[in-house]
């Protein structure tokens, strides 16, 4: 057994060369960012030295001052901390991206499944599902779906499941389609399995490669789409921090203290980019797996 | 045990282990209905093998997932089925299917596709013995790691482990046959088996089939479009032309020299060691009637059949 391991994990090794150093650089800081984001989310109770997300630590609007952990990025319109509200925000964020992703995978996974599997009825089904969702514009449909489910955590965390489950209807059905042609679902067949058996021991193993490296790019729109609904208003009711919130307090003041208003862009772009950088190096690993194979 | 199936079983011994009567398959597709095979008739024996030719889309492969209960479900199917002794296209198709899926082992043509590329060897060849005999995971395991033992896979316990891409071409078949194997089938139907094998690997790959299928006194099909690879290793070979059974023989028959102009063309085209260098090998003119042709005439499609065999010969008269 080990013998086998060693040259699987070399092959791996060796095949990585080609996604390229860049690539690879981008995906280990992107993997070191999030954990950075996510152990300090978790944690931000506990940290010493963090003030609270409400609490008043200074004046107005200060610039980073690097003598305490509060004012290190300095203090927002009504002198709060802005590396507290970020770290709390980042646990709405991070969970709004994780949940509502899920959502998107769930109802994604289903619908393109069967779509895919049984064709006929059921792909005519998925793909008006799909087209529908990807024709009207997100941001109205969001809107619209908070408006209905009502502007609570979990009212925006599955309306932007909704919003992103046509990209998951649309991946999936192509790799289901394309799977279920090939003979090893015709075997499992003769073995006598049936459909959901097939569909989920024999195809959805197949659909991993292939959905890992769309999850964190969902994960970078949800996490932008969270904070266009903040910026408008319609997000996370204050006084809970959130990112695209803080970007809108910030933008009244942008003239006059851009350091606001930097704070909460920078984490948003460097996240974004986080996920992007590892949803791509995903992408290019997969593709050549599924091109081996 | 199948209900019905201990009735069958007492004169199993006169009775063929497969038996097709008049079967027919249409395909609704959108360029129309495909007529896949028109009215085939078939038999194998308990413990014999039976080889199946013919060109490609004469029917040999739809033949077999018909029988099988694999075809699409816009596929019409007429005719009947019986394995041993029961009326398979008469059972639900819940019982339909754990009955075949026990009883029939097949082996697919492409090796590199008909194992998931993303499930390791050893959880792959479980699932069958998990589900038709009801084996608990170890058992499961140590009953696949003999298989690949049986079926010449080095090592086999220890690459139950790893995954179908690190497996030669050669290597997999012999996984996919040991997969076959699992539930000690009746019938054992290798499609196209050899057809994606270098020729070296063929001949170790059909050894091993004649071997285990003499082991086991299982019945046998072997599908291919190479006449080479049934001579000597079936009892009786049929030959498909668009999607009837045109010849019927005892292999060495068949071989002897047989009127049929079909078979005669077919074996025209095989090159032999004599055939001098660049000299030009029979072909026949035309191509095989259209799956969509209804071809409602018999007599017609007859002479039409005739006429396209008896070419190659005239060609190398």
């Amino acid at each position: 057994m080990t013998a086998s391991r060693t040259t699987a994990i070399t092959t791996i090794l060796g095949r990585r060369r080609r996604v390229g150093r860049a690539g690879r650089v981008l995906f280990i800081f992107g993997v070191a960012w999030l954990a950075l984001l996510v152990l300090a989310a978790v944690f931000a109770d506990v940290i010493p030295g963090l003030p609270g997300y409400e609490e008043k630590i200074g004046s107005f609007a200060q610039g980073p001052d690097l003598s305490t952990l509060g004012t290190l990025l300095g203090t927002d319109g009504v002198g709060r901390s802005n590396l507290s509200r970020i770290i709390y925000g980042a646990r709405v964020s991070l969970m709004i991206a994780v949940v509502s992703t899920l959502i998107g995978l769930l109802i994604g996974v289903v619908f393109g499944m069967l779509a895919g599997y049984y064709r006929g009825v059921a792909e005519g089904v998925g793909t008006i599902v799909a087209n529908t969702l990807s024709a009207l514009p997100p941001l109205i449909m969001l809107l619209a779906l908070v408006a209905a489910i009502g502007t609570s955590l979990w009212g925006i965390t599955i309306a932007l499941g909704v919003v992103i489950s046509d990209i998951y209807i649309r991946v999936t059905k192509g790799a289901v389609l394309a799977n279920a042609q090939r003979e090893y679902v015709l075997a499992a067949r003769s073995l006598g399995a049936s459909d959901l058996r097939i569909m989920l021991r024999e195809i959805l193993p197949n659909l991993i490669p292939v959905l890992a490296s769309v999850v964190p790019i969902t994960m970078a729109v949800v996490v932008v789409v969270e904070g266009s609904l903040s910026f408008l208003g319609y997000g996370i009711p204050a006084p809970n921090p959130s990112w695209g919130g803080m970007i809108a307090a910030g933008a009244d003041t942008i003239r006059r203290y851009p350091g606001v208003i930097a704070a909460p862009v920078i984490t948003l772009f460097l996240t974004v980019f986080s996920f992007n950088a590892i949803g791509d190096y995903l992408g290019s690993r997969t593709d050549r797996r599924t091109a081996q194979i | 045990m199948e209900p019905g199936e201990g009735i069958a079983a007492r004169d199993a011994a006169d009775r063929p282990l497969l038996e097709v009567r008049g079967l027919r398959c249409e395909i609704d597709t959108t360029a129309g209905t495909a007529y896949v095979l028109r009215g085939v008739d078939l038999e194998v024996p308990h413990g014999r093998t039976l080889g199946i030719v013919g060109e490609s889309g004469s029917g040999k492969s739809m033949l077999l997932k018909s029988v099988l209960d694999l075809v699409p479900s816009t596929a019409h199917l007429s005719g009947s089925v019986e394995f041993d002794g029961i009326d398979v296209r008469a059972m639900p198709a819940g019982q339909r299917r754990r009955m075949l899926g026990r009883r029939v082992g097949i082996v697919f043509q492409n090796p590199m596709t008909s194992l998931n590329p993303v499930v390791s060897i050893g959880v792959q060849m479980a699932e069958a013995s998990r589900f038709h005999l009801g084996l608990g995971r170890r058992a499961a395991r140590e009953l696949a790691a003999d298989l690949l033992d049986q079926v010449g896979v080095p090592n086999a316990a220890k690459r139950l482990d790893d995954y179908p891409h690190q497996f030669s071409g050669g290597m997999r078949q012999r996984v996919m046959i040991a997969m076959a194997l699992t539930c000690e089938p009746d019938l054992l139907v290798a499609d196209e088996a050899t057809t994606a094998l270098d020729v070296t690997i063929q001949k170790q790959i059909l050894d091993l089939l004649q071997r285990l299928q003499e082991e086991r006194r299982m019945a046998m099909i072997i599908v291919s479009h190479d006449l080479s690879i049934v001579a000597g290793r079936t009892d009786e070979v049929v030959v498909m032309y668009a999607g009837r059974i045109v010849e019927r023989r005892p292999t060495d028959e068949l071989f002897r020299g047989t009127p049929h102009p079909y078979v005669r063309a077919l074996r025209a085209a095989i090159p032999s060691l004599d055939t001098p260098a660049h000299a030009r090998l029979a072909t026949m003119r035309g191509a095989p009637p259209s799956v969509f042709d209804p071809r409602p005439d018999p007599a017609a499609a007859e002479i039409e059949d005739l006429a396209r065999w008896c070419s190659a010969l005239e060609e190398s008269a």
